[in-house]
């Protein structure tokens, strides 16, 4: 291999090497080692916020899941985040709804709900912000 | 450290699975020597595809099917090496699987730490998944949101999902990502550059999207278009049987189908591609075009058959507001003009292309007629962009920024060839 090709051919793998760190790969690698799964799931899809992943499993957990329920998401988020827990042996209970990041001092919050959801109980409540409600 | 292991076990057993059958092969049938390592990948792809499509309409677990392939393809690569002892396997090929290797794997291990699905992957992708991952049928899908959507994606992801050692959904998931890359590499293998593995390297990045990845199927499509794409440069420059040609063409037609709504049109597009920019005969133009009728009534049949509803996401006539009024139609024209440029920028590889064929014909190092099917391409490509914009009911200021840049994302891998004829032309150039 001539002097020039040998330090192309490092050069190729200095660049191949940068790419891995463009591509984040060390830290990805990293929180898979210090981050299980679960808590990894907590952090995207948040307890109480972005998807409510967390509050959506306390529900289902709480029936065993064995029903589905459709979830309303008042954040910028799909609507319907119940698919995580969908399970297609049981129907959609369509008494019950899940409220998902509701914000008592948001005007329009506060009105959307008056308006489509005053005739529904609360069955469980997350810090104001998460319910789990049922038709009255 | 599990979900490590877990990670790596997907990538091994893709790896050899999708060598089956195609690679064991290539002695037997001489049309395959001339396609490349990653060809073989990609038609392997196509081929598994197909047969996991069909069985979609009569099972929901093909997971018995998949470890079959597996273990076909894994005995087949032993008994492969057992009698090719001696084989030589070129060092630039070994370089590229390795290279293949680092980038699938970091790939992965992206989607392994931020394995958030995304919008449209929770209200209506991630259902069709989970309706086919707990065994249900596609008659099933009547009951989920947005029956009408292909199946074929979400299928694959729950039965990969079924087939992975821990329990992860986005394990399902990881093939997106391996496919495309496959199909990158299949596309640049016949570069001459030294420049090769930085340009790979480079390109890979380029097409990354971590937001695609999160349970959409652009990549499926992507890798479909691409691999048309690179279908069409091998039958230009090294003239392959028009008849492996003719069915590998409608195999991944009939896939892109299957595989998002948009697929109906862009087949429609490959086609006219294909009719208007290849010598052939009349005879194999009108057998495709038979053929392609027949693949897209069979989706329309098949779709109303199993889950009652045949329907795009828009009704397809609706009041053609934007066309009525002349002032919404220019707003609209520029709104549309100004996103176009601005995903054309982030999604760099369509206009890199574009420019470095330019130079190619401004320099005559390229005739026309070499490159005519890519400019038509892109020409109806843009040409649809419009008329999707247009013809949705929606503002065009409130779908513009999500849909633009992925619309751009699935067809970019078409282009890819621009590099192949660029670097091959300046090769002599090279010191």
């Amino acid at each position: 291999m001539r002097i020039k090709d040998k330090n192309f051919f490092y050069l190729n793998i200095i660049i191949i090497i940068a790419f891995v760190f463009v591509f984040d790969l060390p830290r990805n690698l990293y929180n898979l080692l210090l981050h299980n799964y679960v808590n990894r799931n907590y952090s995207i899809y948040g307890f109480c916020e972005k998807e409510s992943y967390g509050y959506l499993e306390k529900i289902h957990s709480k029936y065993n899941g064995k029903v589905n329920i459709n979830s309303y998401n008042f954040e910028d988020y799909p609507k319907s985040s119940s698919v995580f827990f969908y399970n297609k042996n049981h129907e959609f209970d369509n008494n019950k709804l899940i409220i998902l990041n509701y914000d008592s001092d948001n005007l329009n919050h506060r009105k959307f709900f008056l308006e489509k959801f005053s005739k529904y109980k609360i069955l469980d409540n997350y810090k104001n912000k998460c319910f789990l409600i049922e038709k009255l | 450290m599990i979900e490590i292991l877990a990670v790596l076990f997907s990538f091994f057993s893709l790896s050899i699975l999708f060598l089956f059958p195609s690679f064991f092969l290539v002695n037997k049938f001489s049309i395959l020597k001339k396609l490349n390592f990653f060809d073989l990948l990609s038609v392997n792809i196509i081929f598994q595809f197909t047969i996991y499509l069909l069985f979609s309409f009569f099972y929901s677990n093909i997971s018995t099917l998949i470890t079959n392939f597996f273990f076909i393809s894994l005995i087949s690569l032993f008994i492969f090496f057992y009698y090719n002892k001696n084989i030589k396997i070129n060092k630039r090929l070994l370089l590229s699987i390795l290279l293949f290797t680092i980038i699938v794997l970091c790939n992965f291990f992206s989607i392994a730490n931020n394995f958030k699905l995304q919008w449209d992957a929770v209200a209506h992708w991630f259902w069709k998944t989970q309706n086919f991952y707990q065994n249900g049928d596609l008659t099933q899908l009547r009951n989920l949101p947005y029956p009408f959507y292909p199946h074929l994606g979400t299928y694959l992801w729950a039965s990969f999902w079924k087939l992975s050692i821990l329990n992860h959904e986005y394990l399902g998931r990881l093939y997106y990502s391996y496919i495309y890359i496959v199909s990158i590499f299949a596309v640049l293998q016949p570069i001459k550059s030294k420049y090769f593995f930085i340009l790979i390297s480079s390109l890979c990045y380029l097409i990354f999207d971590s937001y695609a990845l999160g349970g959409y199927q652009e990549y499926l499509v992507f890798f479909f278009i691409t691999f048309v794409g690179r279908l069409f440069f091998l039958l230009k420059e090294k003239k392959i049987n028009n008849i492996f040609f003719l069915l590998l063409f409608l195999l991944a037609i009939n896939l892109l189908i299957w595989s998002k709504q948009e697929g109906v049109i862009y087949s429609a597009i490959l086609f006219l591609t294909y009719i208007f920019t290849f010598r052939t005969e009349l005879k194999n133009k009108v057998l495709i075009f038979l053929f392609l009728s027949l693949i897209v009534s069979l989706y329309f049949y098949l779709n109303f058959l199993f889950k009652g509803n045949l329907f795009f996401h828009e009704p397809i006539i609706n009041s053609f507001y934007k066309f009525k009024n002349f002032k919404i139609f220019i707003n609209s024209f520029f709104l549309i003009s100004l996103h176009l440029f601005k995903s054309l920028v982030q999604h760099p590889t369509t206009i890199i292309s574009a420019l470095l064929l330019l130079l190619l014909l401004s320099t005559k190092k390229l005739n026309f007629a070499s490159i005519n099917h890519i400019l038509l391409f892109f020409a109806l490509n843009i040409i649809l962009i419009y008329a999707i914009f247009y013809h949705s009911q929606f503002p065009v200021e409130s779908i513009l920024g999500p849909v633009l840049g992925r619309l751009i994302l699935q067809t970019s891998g078409f282009y890819l060839v621009s590099f192949v004829y660029f670097f091959n032309a300046n090769y002599q150039y090279e010191k």
